[in-house]
């Protein structure tokens, strides 16, 4: 049974099963998003279950900002790692949110951006107290380091829009984002964090992420509806 | 005789209790009463509450980022940002519609009775 609607698209983790036939499969799509499907399964195997978890953090986390890239790591996160995943995602909103500032003069953008700035700061300053009280470090990883490199080229893209293009690829984009890191961390940050801290600070972080894609979404709304 | 002492004694306690407690309730009945809401993981908790005139509803924000309740329908009043851990009281006197204006998808209503 092919799962994929793309060429491109990517199955992942078929993480959870339910009873001994059917699998709950991951799928990344080419615009960023994840959507979840349900497959027969009759002939997939344990090992092959483990592994594809692994691959699949890459391909995901890597989906996050745009790159179709094959996955080239399959280890698993330490939660060191995890924090600076989760870390560098919200700087990248934040990065997003200072051109957005300097680019737009839409008060809804406007108002939008300074939200994403505030909140996604917080749950930093949230991360990094507790690293502090847990005594750890967020160590950076080939993940991070991914995020961080396909950020650069989105940020690129978004500061060569004109002005009047600027609101509409910058909306977009954080719908696209915002439900790419939704998925992210519920389908594979959460499942591979071992401390109960930390997991319960990504757990407590999904609904303001949700939150922000509804608003994102409603933004991108009132943009469409004014063309 | 000891005995009759007795009776009495505890059918007069349970009297004088009763009045009490009746007393109190009678008071909390007319005073007027406090009702928290919380706002957590981005929603008002409870969405809706039912309130008499007079009393007063407390706004306190238990959630990881800043909020503010807003009046929705004209904007009349507005509690301004709230951090975490922050309160703001607002005396009920009119049904309420109210949201929140920085992540506006969180909206709540109080309900006069």
């Amino acid at each position: 049974m092919n799962l994929l609607a793309h060429p491109m698209e990517y199955a992942i983790l078929p993480k959870v099963t339910i009873g001994r036939e059917i699998n709950v499969v991951t799928v990344c799509t080419v615009d960023h998003s994840i959507r979840v499907v349900t497959k027969i399964k009759n002939t997939m195997k344990k090992t092959k279950k483990k592994y594809g978890r692994y691959v699949a953090l890459s391909v995901a986390l890597s989906l996050l900002v745009g790159t179709i890239g094959v996955a080239q790591e399959s280890t698993k996160l330490s939660d060191p790692e995890v924090a600076h995943v989760a870390v560098v995602a919200n700087q990248i909103d934040i990065d997003y949110a200072t051109i957005a500032t300097k680019k737009s003069k839409n008060a809804d953008i406007l108002k939008f951006a300074q939200t994403m700035a505030n909140d996604h700061e917080a749950v930093i300053k949230q991360a990094a107290e507790l690293a502090k009280k847990l005594g750890v470090t967020p160590k950076d990883n080939a993940v991070s380091k991914q995020l961080l490199e396909d950020a650069k080229k989105k940020q690129k893209e978004l500061n060569g829009y004109s002005r009047a293009a600027f609101d509409q690829a910058y909306i977009d984009n954080e719908v696209a984002y915002h439900k790419a890191v939704i998925g992210a961390v519920e389908n594979l940050l959460i499942p591979e964090t071992d401390n109960g801290e930390l997991k319960a600070l990504l757990e407590n972080v999904v609904p303001a992420l949700k939150a922000h894609l509804a608003h994102a979404e409603m933004v991108q709304k009132e943009l469409t509806s004014k063309k | 005789m000891n005995r009759w002492i007795g009776v009495f004694g505890w059918f007069a306690f349970a009297v004088a209790a009763g009045w009490l407690v009746g007393g109190c309730q009678q008071v909390r009945h007319q005073a007027a009463a406090r009702v928290d809401v919380s706002l957590r993981q981005m929603q008002f908790a409870p969405t809706e509450v039912r309130v008499h005139a007079g009393d007063t509803v407390v706004f306190t924000n238990n959630d990881i980022v800043t909020h503010d309740v807003t009046e929705e329908t004209a904007k009349l009043w507005t509690s301004g940002p709230l951090v975490v851990g922050e309160s703001f009281a607002f005396v009920a006197q009119k049904d309420v519609t109210y949201y929140c204006s920085i992540h506006p998808i969180m909206k709540g209503k109080i309900t006069v009775e």
